[in-house]
């Protein structure tokens, strides 16, 4: 099991008149864990969906391991998306709720669901609705986990859990991957605290994906300019500026795409700061409507 | 750069598994294997029957568990019912049992493929049911329901019921059609409400509230086709608690056969409707909260 | 923790570079597992992985099948020559063409460093 292939090709979905995706276009190698970013309404939770058979889309095809996952037993045995809340039955106990997957997820690890659960002390014999916001949550992500499904969706599923779970949870997901290989997409706001568990990152933005590369060079592509405003300007005149911001005299440009080894050179003889823009910046400035180019 | 300090692995902290004697472990388990014999790849392959096997043994699994419930506060409540009507000196009429048995037992298969798969549809797809799976697991679901409840209620309609009234001294004031008769349109209610549940259970995934101004059709019609045939068979006779005048002027109209053949109608109808509304069933992503 | 503008795993790879000259690191040491260096640091385990194949194939570590990875004989050595070569190259070139530019005399030069590596070995 080294996990499915995700495509898409120009995929759209409208509810009513908003269009919630419009002609999105992807590619998401097996086995590696992926990074899906947008703000509310960049439409996520629609691409999720699709992937994972709740919805077809309005046009454009879906394709896991090369073939459309909607009504293919194997495949949507083999897809799961976890969310905070909203998809698990609510009224259930837990313990059903639990045996419910145990019996639609051929890869279940029951062992390892008993042991995130009891390391959060979750009543098993309590009702969903029961639970607080961040027990809920611990729950869809332990299911979302121990499904070790091929593809595994987490989709916002750290919502209400505090800062110590959501690091044990990181880890325990580094380490069933690193045991468990499989393809893995974490949707979150909480961009810089899952920046270095991406390997790739795709942003969605009003629909459209914004840009989908490798998390390295994303990391390495991305530099912040700073220095007196009038040398920025020159010296980033012919890059890809992302964003801008002003303190006073100074100026702090972000561009996309490497910059050439002559121009550092000149940009440090200008007496210009350039630094690694934290993906976190990268994502504010590509999904802002005010600052893009 | 803050450096990442002492990638060193101590000897106490091990990793969570160690390979080895995980491996002697389950090479020992199984007493008497002859060496070199492992059973380690069956071992490691997960049980798998198909997903609507499994979706299918999970549904009955559930049913079982609210029919139990059901039919017992149902048992007391009839019990009190036919007690009360020995002390009052009513005499049990037809009607009553008709109630207790036609009428009351279709609506516990109803609510149980209700709670266990129609509404649950959004539930199993999550959990990686394909929708033909549910669909499969609804209709076996519902035949097994069907069978096992309309066996009971004829049981109880025959067998019972003249215990009780017996044992109570009480006079049972009713025309008894052959059992066959009375099995086969229990059947046929009973495989109906079953099928309902799903159908009603899915239209409200499908159209939310709305789906309530569709009960007549969902549930109604195929409900009354069922309940036309059901007093033909049972009720086909004089005395007080006979069907009333105008319904005995419909069967007048259409006897048994085709009654039978009108009630398998709708029973094909409202498999088809389910079918229909579940195979592509949309299941957009609710807000979070 | 891995501000660098480099990729991660040159920072991982750098980091442990650092252990070894350091001593924190022995010649002939275990070194955390893939797995192991994923959760502690919470990075992708493919990054710890293409950072221990990055020193492997500079033959800093050892990879012994099934056991883990292993700090390699003489990778001491050899990062001590490595790291003079670019020290030379890298650091001091562009200092001595600087110190020419700006007219500081080679005896200058040889004073200060006299001075500043005498402070150096009394630490």
């Amino acid at each position: 099991m080294t996990g499915l292939s995700v495509t898409t090709r120009d995929v759209s979905v409208r509810y009513g008149a908003a269009r919630a995706l419009d002609g999105v276009t992807l590619d998401l190698a097996p086995g590696r864990i992926h990074g899906l970013l947008g703000r509310n309404g960049a439409g996520k939770t629609t691409l999720l969906s699709l992937l994972a058979s709740f919805q077809r889309p309005d046009s454009g095809d879906v394709a896991l391991d090369g073939r459309d996952p909607f009504e293919d037993a194997r495949l949507m045995q083999d897809t799961s998306l976890m969310r905070a809340t909203g998809d698990l039955a609510a009224d259930l106990k837990i313990r059903d709720i639990l045996r419910l997957h145990r019996t639609g997820r051929a890869h279940f690890d029951r062992d390892l669901a008993d042991h995130l659960l009891d390391r959060f002390d979750i009543p098993r014999r309590r009702s969903l609705a029961r639970l607080s916001r961040g027990q809920q949550s611990v729950v869809a992500a332990t299911i979302g986990l121990a499904s070790r499904a091929p593809l595994t969706m987490l989709d916002e599923v750290h919502l209400g859990m505090d800062a110590p779970t959501r690091q044990e949870f990181t880890e325990a997901l580094l380490a069933d991957f690193a045991e468990h290989p499989r393809t893995i997409i974490v949707s979150s706001h909480l961009i810089h605290e899952i920046e270095h568990v991406l390997e790739t990152v795709t942003i969605l933005h009003r629909g459209r994906v914004v840009l989908s590369e490798e998390a390295d060079d994303l990391r390495t592509q991305g530099t912040t300019v700073t220095g007196r405003a009038d040398r920025v300007e020159v010296m980033t005149r012919d890059l890809r500026v992302v964003g801008r911001r002003d303190l006073g005299p100074t100026r702090e440009a972000t561009v996309l795409g490497r910059p050439h080894p002559a121009w550092v050179t000149e940009a440090e003889r200008q007496g210009l700061q350039l630094g690694a823009a934290p993906l976190q910046d990268l994502f504010i400035h590509l999904t802002s409507d005010r600052d893009a180019a | 750069m803050n450096a990442p300090t002492s990638p060193r692995r101590s000897g106490s902290s091990g990793p969570p598994t160690d390979s080895l004697t995980d491996t002697s472990v389950r090479a020992g388990s199984p007493a008497g294997s002859a060496p070199g014999m492992t059973h380690d790849d069956t071992a490691m392959t997960p049980t798998t029957a198909e997903p609507w096997v499994r979706l299918t043994r999970y549904v009955l699994r559930c049913m079982l568990g609210i029919t139990a419930g059901t039919v017992a506060v149902l048992a007391v409540a009839w019990a009190v019912a036919v007690v009360l009507a020995s002390t009052a000196g009513v005499e049990l009429l037809a009607q009553i049992t008709h109630y207790a048995t036609v009428s009351t037992v279709p609506w516990v298969a109803f609510t149980a493929l209700v709670i266990c798969v129609g509404v649950q549809v959004r539930h199993y797809v999550h959990a990686g049911f394909t929708r033909r799976a549910v669909t499969a697991a609804g209709l076996l679901g519902s035949l097994v329901v069907g069978v096992v409840f309309a066996v009971a209620a004829t049981a109880l309609d025959r067998v019972g019921l003249g215990l009780v009234a017996a044992s109570l001294g009480v006079e049972l004031s009713m025309t008894l059609a052959p059992w066959w008769a009375l099995l086969g349109a229990m059947l046929m209610v009973c495989l109906t409400g079953a099928v309902c549940g799903v159908l009603v259970g899915a239209s409200f995934v499908r159209w939310g509230g709305w789906a309530t101004l569709l009960l007549p059709l969902t549930v109604g019609l195929p409900y009354f086709a069922q309940d036309v045939l059901a007093r033909s068979v049972t009720l086909r006779g004089e005395g007080p608690g006979g069907p009333p005048s105008w319904l005995e002027q419909v069967q007048a109209a259409l006897p048994t056969v085709p009654t039978a053949a009108l009630s398998l109608l709708a029973l094909g109808l409202t498999v088809a409707g389910a079918w229909l509304i579940l195979r592509r069933l949309p299941l957009p992503p609710r807000a979070n909260p | 923790m891995f501000e660098g503008r480099d990729p991660i795993y040159l920072q991982i790879a750098e980091a442990i570079r650092g252990e070894i000259l350091t001593g924190a690191l022995q010649e002939g040491n275990q070194v955390m597992s893939t797995t192991q260096y994923a959760t502690t640091y919470r990075i992708n385990p493919a990054t710890a992985a293409k950072a221990f194949a990055e020193l492997v194939a500079e033959e800093i570590l050892v990879k012994q099948r099934g056991v883990g990875m292993f700090v390699a004989e003489g990778a001491t050595d050899r990062l001590r020559a490595a790291r003079r070569e670019a020290f030379f190259d890298e650091r001091l070139a562009p200092v001595v063409r600087e110190a020419a530019a700006l007219g500081i005399t080679a005896a200058e030069l040889t004073a200060y460093l006299h001075t500043h590596l005498d402070q150096e070995d009394d630490r």
